[in-house]
């Protein structure tokens, strides 16, 4: 029984490398959320074994439990320390990552169940289904817009995730530090075809932007892709 | 003089994390509200309308744990024990919950 707990590890772990693990991060937004996950998973393993250590002793010969420790130490201060540390944390991250000062701006709109991007081309904006193109190295806001249901905008390599708001216009900054091609999906569930609602972020050389081979696709017919956001 | 386990004493029991829990419910709201309406641009002397209103709904529930915690003891005799903890936690949460509010960015378009 032990044994295939410990056999089902290896596959857990799997999980965490790969192209839509936040656990490889590929930009430095991305680092940061990934700094903030291990953070939190300390902080958890932390107060995990405090349970763990009080569920241990539980099997043990009743004995005085000095309520100083236990209860005001451990259960009281040594939690909140915990907790304080990780919310401080949070608090740090989130407002690292949030879009200050001016970067480069790409649309992404959403729709059951299929996104379009738009970039500044060479010759005018350039559209696309399922692919955003981008420059590495530099900071890059995705407004995020939707036609439809809520949505949700998540490249896991380059940054966080952000919903897609019918009506609204949302702000999402992204960094990818090398070239390369970023898996992105949609991460708010959508209806029968979200899981296929997936999408490439590729990521271009700074030498080479804007992309010059890309083609200028015709602005798309109705409906609108880009309707105005509300005032 | 109110028995352990009566409403009366559930009720005092429950008051300090329902305090809480109705700020930060207010002060959720709140928030959403004022970043539709542009209140973080508006000024009320070093801070914004958006910073005030948000931390107006924790100021008021700590006034009401304190006047709580003053009248518990007059309320519940040796009962009082449990009841004025909850109070406590009521307060202490609310200043640990909020306190990130006067600080943390408020709103993103
Ligand atoms: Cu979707």
């Amino acid at each position: 029984m032990k044994c295939a707990g410990f056999a089902t590890v290896p596959l857990l772990l799997a999980g965490c490398k790969g192209p839509l693990s936040t656990l490889s991060p590929a930009g430095p937004i991305a680092q940061d959320i990934a700094w903030l996950w291990w953070a939190l998973l300390a902080g958890a393993a932390l107060l995990a074994l405090l349970v763990f250590v009080l569920v241990a002793l539980s099997f043990g010969r009743p004995r005085e439990v000095p309520e100083k420790r236990w209860t005001f130490g451990l259960g009281v201060w040594f939690s909140l320390a915990v907790l304080t540390l990780t919310l401080a944390a949070a608090l740090w991250v989130g407002e690292r990552i949030l879009p200050h000062g001016p970067a480069l701006e790409v649309h992404a709109h959403a729709r059951q169940w299929s996104w379009t991007f738009s970039h500044p081309g060479a010759q005018g904006p350039n559209e696309a289904e399922g692919v955003l193109h981008i420059p590495a190295g530099q900071p890059v806001d995705v407004l995020i817009t939707s036609s439809d249901v809520i949505h949700s905008f998540w490249v896991p390599q380059l940054g966080g995730k952000m919903d897609a708001i019918p009506g609204r216009q949302n702000r999402l900054r992204i960094e990818a530090t090398r070239p390369g091609t970023y898996e992105g999906l949609c991460a708010e569930f959508c209806g029968l075809e979200h899981a296929s609602m997936r999408f490439e972020v590729i990521a271009h050389d700074p030498a080479d932007w804007p992309p010059a081979s890309l083609p200028v696709s015709p602005p798309l017919s109705p409906p609108a892709l880009m309707e105005a956001p509300r005032p | 003089m109110r028995r352990v386990g009566g409403m009366g004493w559930l009720g005092w029991l429950i008051a300090g994390p329902t305090v809480w829990a109705a700020a930060f419910s207010v002060a959720y709201g709140l928030h959403g509200l004022g970043c539709e309406l542009g209140w973080p641009a508006l000024s009320l002397g070093p801070v914004s309308l958006q910073r005030v209103a948000i931390a107006l709904p924790s100021l008021a529930a700590i006034l009401v744990c304190l006047v709580l915690l003053a009248r518990v003891k007059t309320a519940l005799g040796p009962e009082a024990g449990i009841p004025r903890l909850g109070l406590w936690i009521g307060l202490i949460a609310t200043l640990y919950t909020m306190a990130p509010v006067l600080v943390a960015t408020s709103c993103r378009v």
